[in-house]
């Protein structure tokens, strides 16, 4: 076992790096990527002091891209409830693991930020690695609220979109999405969120 | 002669009940159109209700025809939030199946051992008691000591909150906390020693339960950054008690073939 020590520990991503596919039984296609915006309940990224972000990598699954992406890194405010888009990278799609890159870094603070994506381009669908440790059956996150009593089994959740009003596509990420509008769903399709890599 | 008076008053007379059958009439017209309006009022009201109600039931058969145009597995369940979440804990159903393939080992009594891939994030302070503490282990025979450690960045060490003494037992045994634990805004991790005899325990495997460490060294194409095992080596054991901290500097952390599945929080 290879071993090491660090001292502190500036953040702590459930980023799975691309060669961490072993365990692919199958793919899944998510659809309507213009108009909602997935998140991975098991992908959160938390920071415990500033750090600065500059790039981000796509998960390595990407089949039959079309068009550009836009990948939105969004921060949790639990005490306003909703997501606020800290920061945002825009590129063409393509398979295997591509990078965008800003021109600048974004500093993020402290707390817990979920990725997401989504293109413009409607009919478009991406297929994506599904992996076993996170589909419906055998992947699941639990959240809790007690006022909702998530502690039942209907509060284990694989992710969380935000669908906009009337299915109509949109044309740039939310600055900010109210947590009253976003919807919990448990489902095999687990789209994959881009994970972030710190430069 | 003819009595113009009595001929005048009964004119009169004929007028008046004249006037007020015009202003009886007059009344009962305005009452019906009142009525009427009132009739239309309520009936608009409720064809409107019936519209909206007709509206959401169109909207959440588009909403649920969307998510089952996936091509995978129709959605079992969505819940549209109305509240914040106030904590997270993942509990990878992975634990409890046997596919992909995870192993068994002795838990060591000389080592507590964490996942850092099961953090438990709480975003507003709370107390919790019915949740459970679970672990996956086999037949086993011993007692375990389990731990819940805040994550304490700016002082670089683990603190811990409280514990439970765990028997052996098969399957995904549960223990419920004794009593109720405040938990402040924070990353919490759990992390388990064998106290007593030998309790057998799951592993799982580092292609699946990577997460990424970063910090102001490493990246994600350092594979040092990916770990999926933190432990504490105990200056001396068996232990009845936990270690109240632990010092960042000593834990170490790395990426193993045989993670061991630290407990986790159930909320249920």
């Amino acid at each position: 076992m290879a071993t090491t020590n660090v001292s502190t520990i500036p953040g702590i991503g459930f980023a799975l790096a691309p060669n961490q596919h072993a365990y692919q039984s199958s793919t899944s296609t998510v659809t309507q990527l213009n108009y909602r915006l997935y998140f991975s309940t098991y992908q959160p990224m938390q920071v415990f002091t500033d750090v600065e972000v500059q790039e981000c990598v796509l998960d390595g699954a990407i089949v039959n891209p079309g068009g550009t992406g836009y990948v939105g890194l969004y921060y949790y405010n639990q005490s306003d409830a909703k997501l606020e888009l800290k920061v945002q990278w825009s590129g063409a799609l393509a398979t295997g693991q591509p990078v965008f890159s800003n021109p600048s870094a974004t500093t993020l603070t402290t707390g817990t930020y979920f990725s997401t994506i989504f293109t413009p381009y409607s009919g478009t669908s991406y297929t994506w690695n599904q992996r076993d440790f996170i589909n419906n059956t055998t992947g699941q996150v639990y959240f809790w609220n007690p006022e909702n009593d998530w502690r039942s089994s209907a509060g284990k959740w694989t992710r969380f979109y935000y669908n906009n009003a009337g299915s109509v596509a949109l044309t740039e990420l939310p600055a900010e999405i109210l947590y009253s509008d976003l919807v919990f769903d448990n489902n095999a399709t687990n789209f994959i969120a881009p994970y972030i890599i710190i430069k | 002669m003819r009595d113009f008076n009595k001929d005048r008053y009964f004119q009169d007379w004929l007028r008046k009940q004249e006037e007020e059958k015009k202003l009886k009439e007059e009344r009962r017209r305005k009452r019906i159109i009142q009525e009427n309006r009132e009739r239309r009022k309520r009936h608009q009201m409720m064809m409107q209700e019936q519209l909206m109600a007709q509206m959401a039931a169109f909207n959440d058969a588009v909403i649920n025809a969307s998510v089952d145009s996936d091509t995978s597995t129709p959605a079992v369940a969505t819940l549209e939030n109305t509240v914040a979440l106030e904590s997270y804990a993942p509990k990878m159903q992975y634990y409890l199946t046997a596919s992909p393939a995870n192993g068994v080992t002795i838990l060591g009594q000389n080592k507590i051992l964490f996942n850092p891939g099961f953090p438990i994030e709480i975003y507003k302070t709370q107390s919790i008691q019915s949740a459970v503490i679970a672990i996956p282990t086999v037949l086993s025979a011993g007692n375990m000591l389990i731990g819940l450690y805040k994550y304490d960045y700016p002082n670089e060490k683990f603190t811990l909150i409280t514990e439970w003494l765990g028997a052996h037992a098969a399957g995904n045994p549960k223990y419920t906390l004794d009593s109720p634990v405040d938990l402040t805004p924070g990353t919490y991790f759990t992390g388990c020693v064998c106290s007593s005899g030998s309790v057998r325990i799951t592993y799982s495997n580092n292609t699946s339960m990577n997460v990424t460490l970063y910090d102001s060294t490493k990246r994600y194409t350092d594979q040092s950054s990916l770990i999926n095992k933190m432990e504490y080596t105990l200056p001396s054991f068996p232990v009845t008690t936990l270690p109240t901290e632990i010092l960042q500097s000593d834990m170490t952390i790395g990426n193993g073939s045989s993670p061991i599945l630290a407990p986790t929080i159930i909320f249920e």
